[in-house]
């Protein structure tokens, strides 16, 4: 999604420019994140409760 | 420009491609809700001849007109079909259709994504079909409890068509739900505040939330289950770490707000229909409103009132018994409001009337036993027997098969410009009514009396004979009743008898065009003031055929119209709409390959069609917007708006968070399934555990920093530190599935990949 988000701004579209299509990359990588940490917190969970 | 005019240029804009080839590339919410509920309908006359089939089998007892193979298949099917292939998809056929014209704009918000909704449903349901006529259906039941489901219990492929195919199916729905959502919220006439929406629109948009948050635990129940039928994880096998009752709770997390999911839409038909059918407006607009929220809150929180036989704690019991009765108070706010519409206006007794009073007599009937088997003791009496089969059937047809037909018969004028003339649909309507009560009402009994549902068959003398063949004669008549008005329907859209433009005398707006409706719905876009625009003025259609209204000046020569605040409706933006194109029918078929690649165990094939799949994404998004800066533009009325790719907030911002909504509930059932294992089953986790080190932690902490600061950082640091960032996190999900044993050992196991799998799935296509 980023390096799609770049070509599209280098292509010059203009909603890569403006703002809004950052935005909505910048959502779908947070959620990425939010998953990734949440993930990692299930699987170390056992270990760190024994 | 005069009226005429207009109208041909903006038909030469909006217009679908002529002939063959406008089938398949039409993106027009017109043609695409039509043949939504054609392809519904086709579903439904399926459905209805399983369930002849059923019904001749039970007639007597130990028949052999359907030996226990063909009978399991024929049940399965007849419940699938008729829960996923009709009542969904006829929802949002109706939606796709309606809500544009009556929300007084010019399409849905993403029309590509209707298209590919669409031919999703189709291919998927032609996939389902195909299995009944190769004799290889799926025979689990349509609920797929697994042992019965699993490979010990069904070693054929019969289940795997189901878990397959319905969850290729559901992808339409998803579509359906995010473009509903997105097509309420910002997509309404200018000055359409929230108060004064009509109320199908809220109502559609209840049921759509509920789509999203309620389909995804189904999606990943089936997941689950074909992964454990094809590769052996043990996610559903108690000997291994899992536990059946995870499949009966995701199912259910599905299939009870499954049911108001079939219901709220048809309560949308009867909120509309009713008033203008008595001559008045709608009696506690506000009320019904807030019942509708509260009942898609509510149906939440009932799943376990399906599960009071396997063993649920007590205060469990009390909780979900508890909740389960309290349903009944916004049904009954919504009855309630209904009857004082009634009682305040002139009812006349029309055909869609006819069908709206037949819904009141049904439905009630089927609350009043729901709230029955919502008690406890009564529901371990009456589990599994034919009762429960009476009191869905009343509570699915009576509330949504029947408002559906008035709603058929409400909106047929607008479906076709042709005027009702042929009154087949009275003697429909009398045998639909009486051969539904004659099969279903004395179904009651035979369920108080033992007989246990999903039999094949049963033996004479337990007092079952004559009521079994008396509901199969009945149902042959309400067959013949629903035969009646499919002809009628098709004679009344053929004769070419023309209509007025707004026969019933109704407010709202899809009654202020030409019928049939045009392309591009209303020639100039209403500014609108109250719930029932037509009523405050009769000359509406007039004025905005003349282009007074918004965006009436089509010389910008593309698909336009005007997006809104959510809560105030005033104007935003100017949406441009993509034109016709087969792209969304390719990607769904390349979309079924994937599944059919997944069904055959072809599995070379769905890498292949997964990366077809992308590259149409890639193609899809690229072709949105343009390279050039416009400006403000006019509009016609009030101030000059910008287009929706120069603002903070496009469409596919919207698009983006409900689709957000739907993933973010499948890894919430994920994780529910995790702690509910954890919990439930015992030698969990098993002693050989995997433990990432504080490395792996270290990477993944950095990692997530990088991502979340780069991309909030000037546009070129997302390039240089949030997909590193993210290449980190997908680094460390790979190290941590490297450290997990064999996930064909325990569930345990199979858990954690299909957790890190879901993560990395994520992280690599976000870079």
């Amino acid at each position: 999604m980023l390096l799609f988000l770049g070509a599209r701004r280098q292509a010059g579209h203009v909603g890569a420019h403006v703002g809004g299509e950052a935005r909505i990359v910048r959502l779908w990588c947070d959620y990425a994140v939010l998953v990734s940490l949440v993930v990692a917190l299930a699987v170390g969970l056992p270990g760190w409760l024994a | 420009m005069n009226a005429l005019r207009r109208h041909r240029a903006l038909s030469r804009i909006w217009a679908s491609d002529p002939g063959l080839r406008g089938w398949f590339t039409t993106v027009n919410h017109t043609d695409l809700g039509r043949m939504f509920l054609a392809v519904a309908v086709f579903f439904f006359v399926v459905g209805g001849i399983l369930a002849m089939l059923i019904r001749a089998q039970l007639a007597s007892p130990r028949s052999a007109f359907l030996g226990p193979d063909h009978y399991n298949q024929v049940l399965t099917m007849h419940g699938t079909i008729m829960m996923f292939l009709f009542a969904i998809p006829l929802f949002e056929g109706l939606a796709v259709y309606l809500l544009p014209k009556m929300l007084g704009t010019r399409d849905l918000a993403f029309p590509r994504l209707t298209a590919y909704g669409f031919w999703c449903y189709v291919f998927g349901g032609a996939m389902m079909v195909f299995s009944l006529l190769a004799g290889v259906a799926p025979d689990s039941g349509w609920f797929m409890y697994p042992p019965l489901s699993s490979t010990i219990g069904a070693p054929g492929i019969n289940p795997d068509f189901w878990l397959i195919g319905i969850t290729f199916v559901e992808i339409s729905a998803i579509s359906a739900a995010v473009e509903i959502t997105v097509t309420v919220l910002r997509y309404r006439a200018p000055g359409m505040s929230l108060s004064k929406m009509p109320i199908f629109a809220w109502y559609a948009l209840v049921t759509a939330v509920m789509i999203l948050t309620g389909f995804p635990p189904l999606i990943l129940g089936s997941i689950l289950l074909e992964l454990e039928r094809a590769f052996g994880m043990p996610f559903f096998q108690v000997a291994a770490g899992g536990d059946a009752l995870l499949w009966q709770h995701l199912f259910w997390l599905f299939g009870h707000p499954e049911v108001y999911i079939i219901f709220l839409p048809a309560a949308g038909a009867i909120s509309t229909i009713l008033p203008v059918m008595a001559r008045t407006t709608l009696m506690g607009y506000g009320w019904i409103v807030a019942a509708a929220v509260s009942l898609g809150v509510l149906s939440f929180g009932l799943w376990v009132h399906h599960m009071f036989t396997t063993g649920i704690p007590h205060m469990g019991l009390a909780f979900f018994s508890a909740a389960s009765t309290l349903v009944a108070v916004p049904t009954a706010v919504q009855i309630f409001a209904w009857i004082g519409t009634l009682s305040k206006g002139r009812p006349s007794l029309h055909l869609p009337m006819l069908w709206l009073l037949a819904f009141f007599a049904t439905f009630v009937i089927g609350g009043l036993t729901g709230v029955m088997v919502a008690i406890v003791p009564f529901d371990w009496q009456a589990h599994d027997t034919y009762f429960i089969v009476a009191h869905l059937h009343y509570v699915l047809i009576g509330g949504f098969v029947f408002p559906m037909l008035a709603a058929l018969y409400y909106w047929m004028p607008h479906f076709t410009g042709r005027k009702t003339y042929f009154k087949l649909g009275n003697t429909a309507f009398w045998l639909v009514f009486f051969g539904f009560h004659g099969t279903f009402l004395l179904l009651h009994w035979a369920g108080l009396l033992g007989m246990r549902r999903r039999i094949d068959t049963y033996e004479a003398g337990q007092g079952w004979e004559a009521i079994n063949l008396i509901a199969s004669i009945s149902g042959f008549v309400m067959a013949i009743g629903f035969a009646l008005v499919l002809i009628d329907v098709v004679i009344n859209a053929v004769v070419a008898i023309r209509g007025s433009r707004d026969p019933w005398k109704a407010g709202t707006l899809e009654w202020a065009m030409p019928t049939p409706s045009a392309p591009y719905n209303f020639a100039s876009l209403p500014h609108v003031t109250s719930r029932d625009p037509l009523y405050d003025d009769p000359e509406l259609p007039v004025r905005l055929a003349r282009g007074e209204g918004y965006l009436g000046d089509p010389g910008r020569a593309r698909r336009e119209t005007i997006s809104v605040e959510i809560a105030s409706g005033a104007p935003r933006y100017i949406t441009v709409f993509p034109g016709n194109t087969a792209l969304p029918m390719l990607m769904s078929a390349i979309t079924g390959l994937f599944f059919l690649g997944m069904l055959l165990k072809t599995y070379w094939l769905v890498p292949i069609s997964a990366s077809g799949v992308i590259a149409c994404a890639l193609y899809w998004v690229w072709s949105l917007g343009g390279t050039t800066r416009e400006g403000p533009l006019p509009v016609g009325r009030g101030p000059d708006l910008l287009t929706a790719a120069e603002t903070a907030d496009p469409p596919g911002w919207w698009g983006s968070i409900f689709l957000l909504l739907a993933n973010g509930t499948f890894f919430g059932s994920l994780l529910f399934g995790y702690v509910f294992l954890w919990t439930i089953a015992p030698n969990w986790p098993p002693p050989n555990f995997a433990e990432p080190g504080l490395g792996i932690g270290l990477t993944a902490l950095a990692g997530a920093a990088l991502t979340a600061l780069g991309t909030r950082w000037r546009p070129g640091a997302a390039l240089l530190f949030a997909a590193p960032g993210l290449v980190a996190l997908a680094v460390t999900g790979v190290m941590t599935l490297m450290l997990v044993p064999d996930p064909t050992a325990h569930a345990y196991d199979a858990t954690l990949w299909v957790l890190i799998g879901y993560g990395l799935l994520h992280q690599p296509w976000h870079s």
